[in-house]
C-alpha cells in the first residue's frame, strides 16, 4: 500500500491538468500496479464514471488480467470500463459506424412511410442493416490467398509460379510470406501503390509480383465484403480522418485514454489513438521491452509519442520491487549495450545486503553436463529452498529442437513440467498414432470398395507429420509401443513382401492372403498381428461415423492399447499425467470439430481438415488456446514471448550458443518489419543499419527472459556449439559486478558462483537415472539387503517402465533405416567379431542379439560396477609400471583405482564392500601369483622380456572375418613353453563341461598360433608349446584352473567359430534354452520370454 | 599463448602492395596464412575499409576460427568491430548466399541442409530399387553406394549438370570428335552406358531432393554459382559488398569453389588476395584441382 501512495501526487497531477502522460521503468518497476490503482483512484476517489475510461491492451490475456486485478481492488464488477485491444475497440466501432450510416439511411428514405406502431418489423430491419461485420480468421485468409495464387497467370507470375510448382514446402513457405507481407503493409497503413514505387531500389520481379497479389488480395476482400484484421485497422483511421462527426463523437466520449505496452504499438494503431483522444492519454510503457517486432509493433511510434510529451509528464518509475539486486543489476547493463534507446535509472528495492537467490553464468563442455546442471539446480531450488516447481520457469527460444531436448529430459527424470506449445497435441506420438489408424482405416476402405480416386484427395506429407501409403503405415502402426511387433519378425514379412510384390497391391493385401504363412513364424507375434487386423478391418467399415464418436471409440476399444496402458494405468508418473492432458485437450478439439461441422463430420472429413491445417500452418487450431497457464502443475517450459507479464521465483536460460540468441543475420529476401520502419522513416534500407536494429530486437528478447526472475537465474551456454556472443557480454558484466564487491564485505558474493559448488550427489542421481542398468542394479542390491527378496514380476514390471522411458522402441536401430548410426554409415557388412562377441553369442544368441545388435550394451563398459574392471586394470598398472612386486605397492595402486571412480558408486555399502573384497583379494592374489607363481617363474629366463599384460591382438579367420581380442596374462616359462592365464574376479570355478565348451581360452591359443600382430614382437609362440590357464581371484585355495591340452581341438574349434559367424551373419538369434545359472546374472533377462514369458 | 607478428621483410613487402590481385605461392610452413591475416589486421588498422567489406575464405571450420581468434587479438585495442568480418568457408559461404537467396532460387524458407550421411541414404533408397543393367554392385553395397555419391558429387564440383551429362550422352561423338586416337574414342564410346546408368540415378537424387526441399553439401557451391551467373543484379549485389577477398589455401579449392569466387570478384570493383601452395595438395579427395592456383587465367591479371 506504501507504494501506491507514492503515486497519488502523480494521480493527483494527472487529473488536475489535462495533458498526456508517459510512466514508463524497467520491467518490475510496476507499471501495470499503477495503472490498476490510477483506475481505481479515478472511480473511487475522483468518483468519474467507470463508462468514461477505457484501456488498450496489448492482447486478449493482458486484458482478462487487467479486468479481473481492477475488479478486485474495487470491489465491485467491472463491465463498464471498457478494457480492450486494438482489434476489439475497431471492430466494435466499425459495426457500431456502419450500422449507424445504415440507419441514417434508412430512415431518409423511409422516413415517411414508416409506421411507429410495427415494432416487432423494425427490430428486424434493425438486424438486417447492423449485420455482423464479417472477420475472416487466419486460416481463412490463408485459404484467400490459396485461392488468388491458384487462378494466377503462369506469363505474368513467373516467380511465383516457379515457386507454388517446386515442392510443397517451398508453396507454404511463399504463401506464409505473402501472407505476412500483406499484413505488415496494412498495419503500416502503406498502400500497394506506395510501396511499389519505394521498392524500386530493391525491387526484384518476385516483389513486385507479390505486390500485385497483394491488390488482387484487397479487391478480393472489397468484392465479398470481408474484413481482415489489416482492413479493420485501414478503415477505422481513414473514417476517423475523414468524418468528423464520428470523430468527434469519439473524442467526446472518453475522459480518460490508458494505453498498455505502447513499445508494442504498430503505425495504424498509433495513427488512430492520435485521433480519438483530445488529451488525458496516460500511455505506459518501456522501449527496452518492445519484442513483437515480428509482428508489426514498431519502436520508433514509441519514440515520437516519447519526443511529442513535455518532460514532467514523463514519470520515470525507479524502484524496481520484482528483480532482486544482482538480476536487476545485470540485466540493466545488458540492455545498456543497446544504443537506440531511453536511459533510465532503476535499483531493486531490496538491500544488496539480503540477497537471497543466486545468478549463475556459465558453460559446459556439452549438452549433457548442461542439463545435469539444470535438474541438480532444479531439485536444489524445489527440495532444499522449498520453491514450487511452477515458480520455475526455463524460457526458450520456439525452436522444436530445443524444446524437444528439455522435454524429453524432464520427462526421464519424472519431473512435472506444464508446455503450453502449440505443438504439443499434433506432436503428441499418441495423438499421431490415432491419426494413423483414422488414416489407415480410410485408405483401406478405399482400397476394398477399389475406390483409388479418393486416395489422391489427401495431400502428401508434409514435416513427415502423417504418412500417405498403406505400407508405411502398416509398419509404423505395428511398430508402435501398443502392438510391438518383433521388428525381426515383420522384417522377415517384408522380404516375402518385396520378393513377391508384382501380385499384391499392398501390404495389408499380402498379410491378409498369407496369414497362416506367419503363424509358422512365430506364434506370438503372429497373436499381434491377428489383433491388429481385426481393429483394422473393424474400424475400416465404420468410416462413415462422426468423428468424435470414431475416435472415442479407438480410445475406448481394448485392442488398441490405449485402455490398458494408459487411461487405467494407476501408476502413472507424474509425468506422464501430462499425457492424459494432453490426449484430453485432443479428444476436446476433435469434439469441437464435430460440433463445428454437423454436416461433415466423418473421420475422412476430419483428416481433410487436419491436413488442411497442417498445409496452413495453423496447427494451433487444433488446440484450445483459451487455457491458461497458471491452472497447471510442473515447471513452465515457455518461449520468451509468452513470458511477457509473468514473473518467476526462478528463470533458466539455456542453450545460450551462436545461432540460437541472437540467431544468424541474412538479409532479408521480401519484406521485412526492420524495412517498412524504414520505409515509413522515408529512408532505404541498408543492409548495416538493418543487421544493428537486428541485434538489438534479439538483445531485448533475452532480456526480456532476464527481467522474469525474481530471485534465481541461470544462464547456461555449452560449448560445443561454440557460445553466443551474449553470453560472452553477460560474463564480463558479471565479473565486473562481482569486481566492485570485492573490497566491501557482501553476501552478495557468494550468490555469484561458478559450476563447482553444487551438490554432486544429486549429479550422480540424474546419471543414474538416464542408465537403466545402473538403476536396477542399485535397487536389486538395496532390496536384496533389506528384505532378502527375489526378484519378482511386480518388480519387473518397474523394470519394464525404466526400460520403456530410455529404451523407447521407437529409438531401436532396426527400426529405422540402415544408416542411423552417423558414425559409421557404410559399415553394412560387419567383419569384426571380438572374442567377447562371439564368446556370448556361444552363451545365449538372443543376448548377443541385444548388446551386439541393439547396441545396449552393459553397464560395466562405462562404470566400474562390478569389480572386475578394476582388479584387471590394477594388475596391469602393477606389471607394467614398476619392477618392484612387493605387496604395498599393489595395494596401492588398488587403492587409486578405487578413489579415481569412487563418486560413480553412489552408495556407501558399496565402496565398503568392494574395498574390503579387494584387499583380501590382493593379499590372497599376491601370495598365490606373483610370489609364488611369477617370481618364482621370472629367475628362470633373465635375458628377455618374459610376460605380457594385457596384450591385445587380432588374426584373420578365414578370407573375410578378423576376430580381435585381448590376453590378460603371457608368461613365457622357457624356450619351449609359454602359458596364457586368464584372471577371473569370480570365485566359482568352472566344472568339467565348462572346460570342455569354453572358448575363450582356446581361441587365444588358435589366436596366438596364427596371429601375426603377435608375432612380430619377437613373441615367435607358433613353435611353443602353450598351457592354458584360469585364475580366479576370488579363490582362496588353489587358485590356478589347468585346461588340459586334450580339450583343445583346433578343427572341431574352427567349426564351431564358423558356425557362430555365419548364424550371426544370418541373424539367427534364438534363445538359448535355459542354463539357469547363466541366465539368473544375466542383464538381458528382462527382455526375455523365457525366463521370464510373454512380453506384457 | 600470444601470438605475435613478426613478419619478415619478404613478407611486409606482399602485404603493402597495392595490386588488384596479390597470388601468394609458397611452399608449406613460410607462414602464408600469417601473411593473409597480416594483410587483412593491416587493412583494418588503416581504415582502408570497414570489417563487413572483408570477405575472407578458408578451407575448414578450425582455420575460420583460428583466423578470426588472431585477428580479434591484433586489433583488440583498436575498438574495430572484428565479429562483422565475414569469414567462412567455402560451403558456408554457400550456405549463407542460398539462405539470403532462396526464394529466387525457389527453395522457399523451408529448406533442409542434409548430411553425407542422409545423402548416402537417399542413394541407398535409389539403389535398392534400382534395376541395374551394367553397373555391378558387388560384395560391399556400403561402399558401391559411396562411389555412386562420389560420381554424383563430382560431376557438382565441375559444375556439371544433369543437363550436361544428358546433352553428353546424347551427343557424346561429337564431343569426343577432337580425340585422334581411336583407342580412346573407343574407351570412352564403351562408358556411355554406364554413365547412362549413373545419369539416371543422378535423375532420380535430384528428384527426390527437389521433392522434399533438401540441399546437399556439393549443392551448397554448386547452386550459389548458377544463381550469381544468371542473376546479374544479386551478382552485383556481393561484388559490391565486398571490397577486399582473402582465399586462403587456394590450391585446395576445387573447380566449382574457384568459378564461384570468379563470380564475386570483378576486376575493378574488388580487390583479391589468394594463398596457396602447389606442393600441398593434401584434400585432393575433394576434388580440389591443382590448376586453380598456376592457371589463374578466368580471373584476369595473374600478379
Amino acid at each position: 500500500m506504501s507504494q501506491e501512495l507514492n503515486y497519488i501526487n502523480y494521480f493527483r497531477n494527472i487529473v488536475q491538468k489535462n495533458d498526456n502522460y508517459l510512466v514508463t521503468g524497467c520491467p518490475g518497476t510496476g507499471k501495470s500496479f499503477f495503472l490498476i490503482q490510477f483506475v481505481r483512484y479515478l472511480i473511487k476517489e475522483e468518483k468519474i464514471n467507470p463508462d468514461k475510461i477505457i484501456v488498450f491492451t496489448f492482447n486478449r490475456k493482458t486484458s482478462r488480467y487487467y479486468r479481473e486485478e481492477i475488479s478486485k481492488v474495487i470491489d465491485s464488477s467491472v463491465s463498464e470500463i471498457a478494457i480492450l485491444t486494438f482489434h476489439s475497440f475497431c471492430l466494435e466501432f466499425l459495426s457500431r459506424y456502419y450500422a449507424n450510416a445504415a440507419l441514417k439511411n434508412f430512415f431518409k428514405s423511409n422516413f415517411n412511410n414508416f409506421k411507429f406502431n410495427e415494432e416487432e418489423k423494425f427490430e428486424n430491419i434493425f438486424n438486417d442493416l447492423t449485420g455482423e461485420i464479417k472477420l475472416l480468421t487466419a486460416p481463412q485468409q490463408w485459404e484467400l490467398i490459396t485461392n488468388i495464387l491458384n487462378n494466377l497467370d503462369e506469363n505474368n507470375y513467373f516467380h511465383i509460379d516457379k515457386l507454388l510448382r517446386s515442392n510443397s514446402y517451398t508453396k507454404v513457405s511463399i504463401i506464409q510470406e505473402i501472407f505476412d507481407y500483406i499484413l505488415r503493409a496494412k498495419e503500416n497503413l502503406l498502400s500497394p501503390e506506395y510501396l511499389a514505387k519505394k521498392f524500386t531500389p530493391y525491387i526484384n520481379e518476385l516483389m513486385s509480383e507479390i505486390n500485385n497479389i497483394y491488390v488482387k488480395y484487397n479487391d478480393k476482400l472489397i468484392e465479398n465484403n470481408f474484413y481482415d484484421y489489416g482492413r479493420i485497422l485501414q478503415e477505422t483511421e481513414s473514417i476517423l480522418e475523414n468524418d468528423k462527426s464520428a470523430l468527434d463523437y469519439y473524442k467526446q466520449r472518453y475522459k480518460f485514454v490508458l494505453i498498455d505496452d505502447l513499445q508494442e504499438i504498430n503505425y495504424a494503431e498509433s495513427e488512430i489513438i492520435k485521433k480519438i483522444a483530445n488529451n488525458n492519454i496516460i500511455f505506459f510503457g518501456n522501449d527496452d521491452e518492445s519484442i513483437y517486432a515480428f509482428r508489426g509493433s514498431n519502436i520508433n511510434n514509441y519514440f515520437k509519442i516519447y519526443e511529442s510529451l513535455k518532460p514532467e509528464n514523463i514519470f520515470f518509475l525507479n524502484e524496481n520491487f520484482r528483480n532482486n539486486y544482482l538480476i536487476a543489476e545485470i540485466s540493466r547493463m545488458f540492455i545498456e549495450r543497446n544504443k537506440n534507446r531511453i536511459k533510465k535509472d532503476s535499483k531493486s528495492v531490496y538491500n544488496n545486503n539480503q540477497v537471497n537467490g543466486e545468478v549463475v553464468v556459465t558453460d559446459f563442455n556439452n549438452l549433457h553436463e548442461e542439463l545435469n546442471f539444470i535438474l541438480s539446480k532444479i531439485y536444489f531450488l524445489n527440495k532444499v529452498k522449498g520453491i514450487n516447481l511452477r515458480d520455475i520457469a526455463i524460457i526458450l527460444r520456439g525452436s522444436e529442437f530445443e524444446t524437444k531436448v528439455i522435454e524429453n529430459f524432464l520427462a526421464q527424470n519424472n519431473i512435472t513440467y506444464y508446455l503450453r506449445n502449440s505443438r504439443s497435441i499434433p506432436t503428441s506420438k499418441y495423438v499421431k498414432y490415432v491419426l494413423n489408424i483414422c488414416r489407415l482405416c480410410i485408405l483401406i476402405n478405399d482400397f476394398n470398395n477399389n475406390n483409388n480416386q479418393l486416395l489422391s484427395q489427401i495431400p502428401d506429407e508434409i514435416n513427415n507429420y502423417f504418412f500417405n501409403s498403406i505400407d508405411l503405415l502398416v509398419k509404423n502402426l505395428l511398430f508402435f509401443e501398443f502392438f510391438d511387433i518383433e521388428p525381426l519378425f515383420f522384417k522377415e514379412i517384408e522380404s516375402v513382401y518385396f520378393s513377391d510384390s508384382v501380385k499384391y497391391k499392398n501390404i495389408w493385401d499380402f498379410i491378409l492372403k498369407n496369414l497362416r504363412y506367419f503363424k509358422k513364424i512365430d506364434k506370438n507375434n503372429y497373436e499381434k498381428l491377428i489383433k491388429f487386423i481385426s481393429l483394422i478391418s473393424k474400424y475400416s467399415k465404420k468410416t462413415h461415423i462422426s468423428s468424435f464418436e470414431f475416435i472415442t471409440d479407438l480410445f475406448e476399444n481394448e485392442k488398441t492399447g490405449f485402455k490398458e496402458k494408459i487411461l487405467n494405468y494407476n501408476n502413472l508418473m507424474s509425468s506422464e499425467k501430462n499425457l492424459l492432458k494432453v490426449l484430453n485437450d485432443y479428444l476436446e478439439s476433435v469434439k469441437n470439430f464435430d460440433k463445428d461441422n454437423l454436416m461433415q463430420n466423418s473421420v475422412r472429413d476430419y483428416l481433410y481438415y487436419i491436413d488442411k491445417l497442417k498445409d496452413n500452418q495453423f496447427i494451433e487450431e487444433i488446440e484450445e488456446s483459451n487455457k491458461d497457464i497458471d491452472e497447471n502443475e510442473g515447471i513452465r517450459i515457455i518461449s520468451f514471448y509468452e513470458s511477457k507479464n509473468y514473473e518467476f521465483e526462478a528463470v533458466f536460460i539455456p542453450f545460450l550458443n551462436k545461432g540460437y540468441i541472437p540467431s544468424d543475420f541474412y538479409t532479408p529476401q521480401i519484406y521485412d518489419s526492420k524495412i517498412f520502419q524504414m520505409f515509413l522513416e522515408k529512408k532505404y534500407p541498408d543492409d548495416d543499419e538493418i543487421k544493428k536494429i537486428h541485434e538489438e530486437q534479439e538483445r531485448k528478447i533475452l532480456y526480456m527472459g532476464f527481467t522474469r526472475s525474481k530471485n534465481y537465474l541461470y544462464i547456461t551456454s555449452n560449448k560445443y556449439k561454440k557460445t553466443s556472443s551474449f553470453f560472452i557480454e553477460i560474463s564480463s558484466d558479471l565479473k565486473k559486478i562481482k569486481e566492485s564487491f570485492k573490497n566491501k564485505e557482501s553476501g552478495l558474493l557468494t550468490c555469484l558462483q561458478n559450476n563447482d559448488d553444487f551438490n554432486s550427489k544429486i549429479i550422480y542421481f540424474s546419471y543414474l537415472r538416464n542408465k537403466w542398468l545402473l538403476k536396477k542394479k542399485a535397487l536389486v542390491s538395496t532390496y536384496r539387503i533389506t528384505e532378502n527378496l527375489l526378484a519378482d514380476n511386480n518388480k519387473y514390471n518397474e523394470y519394464l517402465l525404466y526400460l520403456n522411458k530410455i529404451y523407447n522402441f521407437e529409438n531401436w536401430w532396426n527400426l529405422k533405416d540402415e544408416t542411423t548410426n552417423d558414425f559409421n554409415p557404410f559399415n553394412l557388412h560387419k567383419n569384426y567379431f571380438s572374442y567377447s562377441s562371439l564368446e556370448s553369442y556361444n552363451q545365449c544368441p538372443f543376448k548377443y542379439k541385444h548388446q551386439y545388435l541393439f547396441k545396449i550394451r552393459n553397464a560395466e563398459e562405462k562404470i566400474p560396477l562390478l569389480t572386475g574392471i578394476i582388479y584387471h586394470e590394477v594388475i596391469r598398472r602393477f606389471f607394467q609400471e614398476s619392477s618392484k612386486y612387493e605387496l604395498c605397492y599393489l595395494l596401492e595402486i588398488f587403492n587409486e583405482e578405487i578413489q579415481k571412480v569412487k563418486n560413480q558408486f553412489g552408495f556407501d555399502f558399496y565402496l565398503k564392500e568392494i574395498i574390503e573384497d579387494g584387499i583380501k583379494t590382493f593379499q590372497n592374489f599376491y601370495n598365490f601369483f606373483v610370489a609364488d607363481y611369477f617370481l618364482a617363474n621370472l629367475t628362470k629366463i633373465r635375458n628377455s622380456k618374459t610376460f605380457f599384460c594385457e596384450k591385445k591382438f587380432e588374426f584373420e579367420f578365414g578370407n573375410e572375418d578378423i576376430i580381435t581380442g585381448k590376453i590378460d596374462f603371457i608368461n613365457i616359462i622357457d624356450e619351449n613353453t609359454a602359458e596364457i592365464i586368464d584372471f577371473k574376479s569370480s570365485q566359482n570355478k568352472y566344472s568339467k563341461q565348462d572346460l570342455m565348451d569354453e572358448l575363450q581360452l582356446k581361441i587365444y591359443k588358435f589366436g596366438l598360433k596364427h596371429s601375426k600382430s603377435l608375432n612380430h614382437d619377437g613373441l615367435n609362440l607358433a613353435n611353443k608349446n602353450i598351457n592354458l590357464r584360469y585364475y580366479f581371484l576370488g579363490s582362496e585355495k588353489d587358485p590356478f584352473v589347468d585346461l588340459p591340452d586334450e580339450y583343445y581341438d583346433e578343427s572341431d574349434l574352427i567349426l564351431k567359430i564358423k558356425k557362430i559367424i555365419s548364424n550371426i551373419k544370418d541373424e539367427n538369434f534364438e534363445i538359448m534354452p535355459g542354463n539357469y545359472m547363466s541366465c539368473r546374472y544375466c542383464d538381458y533377462k528382462i527382455f526375455c520370454d523365457k525366463y521370464y514369458g510373454n512380453r506384457i | 599463448m600470444e601470438i605475435e607478428f613478426n613478419l619478415t621483410d619478404e613478407q611486409k613487402e606482399i602485404i603493402s602492395s597495392k595490386n588488384e590481385i596479390k597470388k601468394v605461392i609458397a611452399c608449406a610452413g613460410s607462414g602464408k596464412t600469417s601473411i593473409l591475416t597480416g594483410n587483412i589486421i593491416q587493412i583494418l588498422k588503416d581504415k582502408v575499409c570497414k570489417p563487413h567489406e572483408i570477405l575472407a575464405l578458408t578451407f575448414t571450420n578450425n582455420a575460420a576460427e583460428n583466423m578470426r581468434e588472431r585477428i580479434k587479438k591484433n586489433l583488440y585495442d583498436d575498438y574495430i568491430d572484428t565479429d562483422s568480418i565475414d569469414i567462412y568457408t567455402f560451403n558456408s559461404f554457400g550456405n549463407y548466399i542460398i539462405k539470403e537467396n532462396s526464394f529466387i532460387l525457389g527453395y522457399g524458407k523451408n529448406f533442409k541442409l542434409i548430411n553425407e550421411v542422409q545423402s548416402w541414404q537417399i542413394i541407398y533408397n535409389i539403389f535398392k530399387n534400382y534395376d541395374f543393367k551394367q553397373l555391378k554392385a558387388g560384395k560391399d553395397i556400403g561402399k558401391f553406394v559411396k562411389d555412386l555419391l562420389d560420381y554424383i558429387w563430382n560431376l557438382k564440383n565441375n559444375l556439371i549438370t544433369l543437363q550436361n551429362l544428358k546433352d553428353y550422352i546424347k551427343n557424346y561423338k561429337e564431343y569426343l570428335a577432337d580425340y585422334q586416337s581411336s583407342g580412346l574414342f573407343r574407351e570412352e564410346e564403351e562408358k556411355i552406358p554406364y554413365i547412362t546408368e549413373l545419369a539416371g540415378i543422378y535423375d532420380i537424387y535430384e528428384n527426390i531432393k527437389k521433392k522434399n526441399n533438401y540441399i546437399d553439401y556439393a549443392d551448397q557451391v554448386f547452386l550459389p554459382y548458377f544463381l550469381l551467373k544468371e542473376n546479374q543484379v544479386i551478382k552485383q549485389k556481393y561484388v559490391l559488398k565486398y571490397k577486399y577477398i582473402f582465399v586462403d589455401e587456394f590450391q585446395d579449392t576445387n573447380n566449382a569453389q574457384a568459378y564461384l569466387l570468379s563470380m564475386i570478384f570483378s576486376k575493378d570493383k574488388n580487390k583479391l588476395m589468394i594463398v596457396g601452395d602447389d606442393d600441398q595438395g593434401i584434400y585432393g579427395f575433394r576434388g580440389a584441382c591443382i590448376e586453380n592456383i598456376r592457371d589463374f587465367s578466368y580471373f584476369g591479371e595473374t600478379a
